[in-house]
């Protein structure tokens, strides 16, 4: 019986899994996906990926090629490398924002159906093409894709909380209570900058919003917990200061009257509490009344630069927010799904009661 | 010294009977005492390194191995010989510490263990002048502690004895000696707890060991490698130490233990896999730092078995498993590197094994040197030669190191054998032939026993209660009882 | 075979719920969320319900035939009577023992291993059933208690999901959606199969039997409903629906500093606990056979047994017959576990009123 037992065991000694040894991987970090002119292969794929030059330095190559499809583009790019294409190590997805208003989601889904794919990997949208993001070479800063991710989740530790990986996205493109956001890079003087966050209805880019606006967007999602706050206040007649507010964000709810059927209004509260790092103004702002006054102009002003975002998103039909997520709650679920969701979130009457309150002035009187 | 020695010669009268039931001894026929002389002399032929003494005044000869018998003391005795008369003889056998003895297998037993044998006509004694000749008390080489006791034992079965009598000042200390073997008849003493240990491992370890039919039996180690359940699990099985300190804590424990003459190694039956993680150190530190040093070695075990395995099974097949930062270390290191990564790894455990193994039998000093030449000359040029990866040599090195932490260097070897397993399966299949190779191991050690006592005792069958004694080191109780 | 230990409690529980906790776990939560809608989680509580009373019913069988084992109380009926009943149940346990295992070869083969013959899985799989069957009960609970803390601590790594958690996804509908409660909620059930072979040991638990019982039940309730319940906090509801795997994306999400997408592992570790219920399954059809056929010498039945089960594995050739062979056997499965308990609860009542009544003549 052990004998049957031992020869199994060799059996199985004898097959070998299909080897994917690390140095012989051509180990995609990044891809990108633009719409080409070609009529015939409509997609255009960059992907990037480190190699190890002859003389042991660290270097990459970047390919681009059109094709039908991303996986039939993937294929054409096989066809120019020596190494095994691999894309389990694939770290940031750039999509052109040609291709980004004609929607995301085939392309998406081809990477969530890929096992080998991760779904933590990021996505980003260009300005532009995308393409010429991954192209670009930069000084002194070897992978493009090591630093688009860094950037990635700096920005989402800083003070955005722009982290749409493909789980991520697709959850809140599948869920009917919110829709996605992306953060949007361009290139920039031989240089990859951060300008602002892409607005999706459904699938599709709509519009981007700069980063000043953006930085109120992050105000209002829960998701938010401390940043910063910069910005020009009027603080007296024809006098204009800058201050800087390092804030945590104490507060954060968005609440629906719970009356009616169709919701019509909604109000966000939000509560700041912070700590001026940089006043440009006149006065003293360690004096009591000062810091009064200073909480009274931010709070407006956060309330009517934030009124102004939620129209245009309103109009935009993009909700980014997820108010409709408390609109859903509030609702019978017949209501709710025979509801023209875009339409009442449209016509909704949204208000910010923010509140902001000064802690300190830094360690300067 | 000579008093102890009486104390076990009196238990040795009483577990007498013991050795006369062993059933693989040949019983002599009962001779006529004139017989025992002749039949000693029939046994004892071409024995040229036997040597007698006569006193034909008295009618009595003497025989004995020169080198196993202390000279100054058989000197004193010859001279208190020669100052009696044939009358006084008598008496004087009878009133000291001479043994008389009854039949052959007596005296072989005797005269072979280093006494003199006195023939008179009729009779025969036994003249124990035992030469405690052989290797003084030293610390233990093996099973190194910081604190605690240092003494370990020695090849002495008296001494061994000693050791442990001193420790253990009861006369619930029992003592059992068995014969192993047909023709060289090796001494095995059972010792155990009288109400502490139980008589059905007593019974069965006794008669395990009276059915070893075989000769040649040279160690403790490998007398219990004839009487374990499972000889072709790569596991030990029972735990065998050189330490006193360590048999006298498992008596208490009420297990039994073993010593068999001219072995410094006692056993000790039944354990667990646990017993092997155990080292006396642990109970002089605080029981947090004990437990801490515990759990170190439980992580030493996994690093040792798994770690190498896993590094060829990310390199070879999971490569998504790879932080980014890790990456280009990982790649640049294997870049220049021809082989896949297995025969890499196998190639350098091998290395490793050929390191120790050669440091292990040479004397300590060449010992230390090929320890440095092999770890960083050969090391430092097998990466610059581009046979192996930088980040290869540090797994490599960090699992062997952390073999040495096992404290049993028997399971430390066993592991690092089942590790090469683990390496191929994982060359062969990654991280499925990792989680295989777990299975197989655990299904193995789960069904192992020692002396009918599940190996992996506390834990399955589960025991929650005695976790805090042996899964981690507990707290002491300051109440009596037994743990 | 004079071994014959009996089980602790503890041990019977594990039992249980490595034998319930199988394949199935994988895509469990997409089921639910098929099967019972939003918040379908909370559907769980209805079948843990259920199985209860199943278990309730095996227990009956035990108490009222006075602690005899199955075997012994339909040793009144004659051998050719039991005979078809015995070898039905018997096959069906072996398919569903050796479908779940060819499930899991398969899945690891579309995730992880796309160019490696099922072959290969099959033979670990089968190697390992055979060291565990070829010992006695006692023995595999044993090694089942170890590779229960084996596997069981990939459970915790559901706090690595926290983060992403929230409680407005979960939405307040409770079963909407496209339902599908009958059909949905069988194959739900199914993935608690597994309890009912302990008809064939809770004469061998030591104590407490029922307590062991619904204590293992529960094990497997409260991990099913954790798994479930934060994938329902995680995903939106229609990702989860259309999420193939959702565990495996789960345990893809998890990231440690030092490796990341450990996944291939996890579900490889997953992995035992899918043998276990192919060792039990096959465990039950082994005992099937014993009594049907004693002087058979139990190591040439297991080898047989696994021989079969080897063969019978390379039936299904793509999932999707596969999935439609394992609707069948499951509901098959589901059968037998109602109705053997009620057979015997017949047969013990019945031969209890017979030896009534001879005992009045």
């Amino acid at each position: 019986m052990n004998k049957l037992f031992s020869i199994i065991l060799i059996l199985i000694l004898t097959g070998c899994a299909e080897q994917k040894i690390i140095d012989d991987l051509a180990l995609i970090n990044a891809v990108s996906y633009d719409v080409s002119d070609n009529e015939k292969n409509p997609l255009r794929l960059t992907v990037t990926f480190p190699i190890i030059t002859k003389d042991g330095k660290y270097d990459r190559k970047t390919i681009s090629v059109e094709g039908k499809s991303s996986k039939e583009a993937r294929e054409k790019v096989r066809l120019e490398t020596n190494l095994k294409l691999e894309s389990g190590q694939m770290r940031v997805s750039l999509f052109g924002h040609e291709l980004a208003k004609q929607g995301l989601l085939p392309t998406l889904l081809s990477l969530a159906r890929d096992p080998s794919v991760g779904t933590r990997a990021k996505l980003a949208l260009a300005e532009d093409e995308a393409s010429d993001i991954l192209m670009l070479q930069i000084k002194n800063e070897g992978q493009n894709a090591t630093y688009l991710e860094q950037f990635l989740t700096k920005l989402n530790r800083e003070n955005l909380r722009t982290n749409y990986n493909i789980y991520q996205f697709l959850r809140d493109y599948y869920d009917d209570g919110i829709d996605p956001i992306l953060p949007v890079f361009k290139v920039e003087k031989n240089n990859i900058t951060y300008n602002g966050i892409g607005l999706f209805h459904a699938d599709k880019v709509v519009g981007i919003l700069k980063p000043a606006e953006a930085r109120y967007l992050f105000l209002f999602r829960e998701e938010m917990k401390e940043g910063s706050f910069i910005d020009q206040i009027d603080v007296g007649e024809d006098e204009k200061a800058t201050i800087m507010l390092n804030y945590e964000l104490k507060d954060h709810k968005i609440e629906i009257p719970s009356t009616s059927t169709n919701p019509k209004k909604a109000s966000i509260y939000i509560e700041l509490i912070g700590d001026v790092i940089e006043y440009t103004g006149r006065e003293e702002i360690s004096d009591t009344k000062v810091q009064k006054k200073i909480e009274t102009i931010i709070t407006k002003k956060i309330n009517r630069e934030g009124k102004k975002l939620i129209v245009k998103l309103q109009k935009l039909q993009v909700d980014p927010l997820g108010i409709r997520r408390y609109v859903r709650n509030k609702m019978d679920y017949k209501e709710w799904k025979a509801l023209d969701k875009y339409q009442s979130y449209q016509d909704m009457d949204i208000k910010i009661h923010a509140k902001v309150i000064v802690n300190s002035s830094g360690k300067w009187k | 010294m000579r008093k102890n020695r009486n104390r076990f010669l009196k238990d040795f009268k009483l577990q007498r009977s013991i050795e006369i039931s062993n059933a693989s001894e040949k019983v002599e026929p009962k001779l006529a005492k004139e017989g025992l002389l002749q039949q000693f002399k029939n046994n004892f032929t071409n024995s040229s390194d036997l040597s007698v003494t006569e006193f034909p005044n008295l009618t009595i000869k003497i025989y004995y191995f020169s080198y196993l018998i202390n000279k100054d003391h058989y000197e004193q005795f010859l001279s208190k010989l020669r100052c009696i008369t044939i009358e006084e003889l008598q008496p004087f056998l009878t009133h000291s510490e001479f043994r008389l003895l009854s039949d052959f297998s007596e005296l072989e037993e005797a005269i072979l263990s280093g006494s003199a044998i006195l023939f008179t006509e009729q009779k025969a004694y036994e003249l124990p002048f035992k030469e405690g000749k052989g290797r003084s008390i030293s610390p233990s080489e093996t099973e190194t502690v910081i604190l605690g006791a240092h003494d370990s034992f020695v090849e002495s079965v008296d001494v061994n004895l000693s050791l442990i009598r001193k420790r253990v000042l009861s006369s619930q200390l029992k003592t059992i000696k068995l014969h192993v073997g047909n023709k060289s008849k090796r001494s095995v003493y059972l010792l155990y707890i009288e109400g502490v240990a139980s008589d059905k491992d007593l019974e069965e370890i006794k008669k395990r060991i009276l059915s070893i039919q075989k000769d040649g039996i040279t160690d403790t180690n490998m007398l219990v490698q004839f009487i374990d359940e499972y000889p072709n699990s790569p596991f030990p099985q029972f735990y065998t130490t050189e330490r006193p300190d360590v048999v006298v804590y498992k008596l208490f424990e009420g297990k039994v233990a073993g010593i068999m003459d001219n072995s410094p190694y006692a056993f000790c039956t039944p354990v667990s896999f646990f017993d092997f993680m155990e080292s006396m150190d642990d109970f002089s530190q605080r029981w947090f730092v004990g437990t801490f040093i515990k759990i170190i070695r439980y992580i030493a075990i996994l690093v040792t078995l798994l770690f190498t395995a896993l590094y060829v099974s990310v390199t070879t097949y999971h490569y998504e498993m790879i932080p980014q930062a890790l990456l280009p270390t990982l790649q640049e290191s294997r870049s220049k590197v021809p082989f896949p990564p297995v025969l890499e790894a196998l190639f350098l455990e091998f290395l490793l094994e050929l390191l120790r193994e050669a440091g292990a039998r040479l004397p300590t000093k060449v010992g230390q040197t090929i320890g440095i030449v092999g770890g960083i000359v050969i090391g430092q040029a097998a990466v610059q030669a581009g046979i192996t990866s930088n980040i290869l040599i540090i797994v490599v090195a960090a699992s062997a190191i952390a073999s040495f932490v096992v404290p049993s260097y028997l399971l430390s070897g066993s592991i690092r054998i089942i590790r090469f397993g683990f390496i191929i399966l994982s060359g062969f299949w990654g991280n499925i032939g990792i989680v295989f190779g777990m299975a197989i191991l655990i299904i193995h050690l789960s069904t192992l026993t020692n002396l009918n006592s599940p190996y992996l005792m506390p834990i399955s069958p589960m025991y929650p209660k005695f976790f805090k004694y042996t899964l981690i080191r507990g707290p002491f109780k300051k109440k009596a009882g037994r743990e | 075979m004079t071994m014959k230990e009996k089980l602790s409690p503890f041990q019977a529980s594990i039992l249980i719920y490595l034998t319930q906790s199988g394949v199935t776990l994988f895509y469990l939560p997409r089921l639910v969320a098929e099967a019972f809608g939003t918040n379908g989680w909370i559907g769980h509580f209805i079948i843990y319900f259920v199985v209860n009373i199943n278990l309730v019913l095996i227990w009956l069988v035990f108490k009222l035939s006075k602690g005899k084992s199955m075997f012994e109380i339909i040793a009144i009926l004659p051998k050719w009577m039991t005979l078809p009943f015995n070898f039905v149940i018997a096959s069906v346990w072996t398919l569903l023992g050796a479908m779940v295992t060819v499930k899991f070869s398969m899945i690891l083969k579309v995730l992880f291993y796309n160019n490696v013959s099922l072959v290969y899985f099959l033979s670990m799989a089968y190697i390992l059933s055979y060291m565990l069957l070829k010992k006695d009960l006692y023995q595999i609970a044993k090694a089942t208690v170890v590779l229960f803390y084996f596997t069981v601590w990939t459970v915790f790594l559901l706090a690595f999901h926290l983060p992403e958690f929230s409680f407005i996804r979960l939405t307040p509908f409770i079963f909407k959606g496209d339902t599908d409660m009958l059909n949905g909620g069988v194959s739900v059930f199914t993935a608690f199969l597994g309890y009912e072979l302990s008809i064939l040991y809770i004469h061998r638990i030591e104590r407490k039997q029922l307590k062991s019982l619904i204590a293992g039940n529960s094990l497997t309730t409260v991990i099913y409903l954790g798994v479930t319940f934060v994938c329902f906090g995680f995903f939106s509801f229609k990702q989860l629906v259309s999420e193939m795997y959702p565990v495996v994306t789960l345990l893809g999400y998890i990231s440690f500093p030092v490796l990341e997408r450990v996944e291939s592992f996890t579900f490889s570790v997953f992995g035992i606990k899918v043998m276990l219920t192919t060792v039990m399954y096959l465990w039950g059809t082994k005992e099937l056979l014993q009594y049907q056929f004693k002087r058979a010498k139990s190591s040439y039945l297991v080898t047989v047994i696994i021989l079969i089960s080897f063969v019978v594995s390379f039936i299904p050739k793509v999932l999707k017959d596969l999935d439609e062979w394992l609707k069948y056997i499951s509901y098959a499965c589901t059968a037998v576990a109602f109705l053997l308990p009620i057979f015997l609860l017949i047969t013990v009542v019945s031969t209890k009123i017979m030896n009534r009544e001879s005992a009045n003549e």
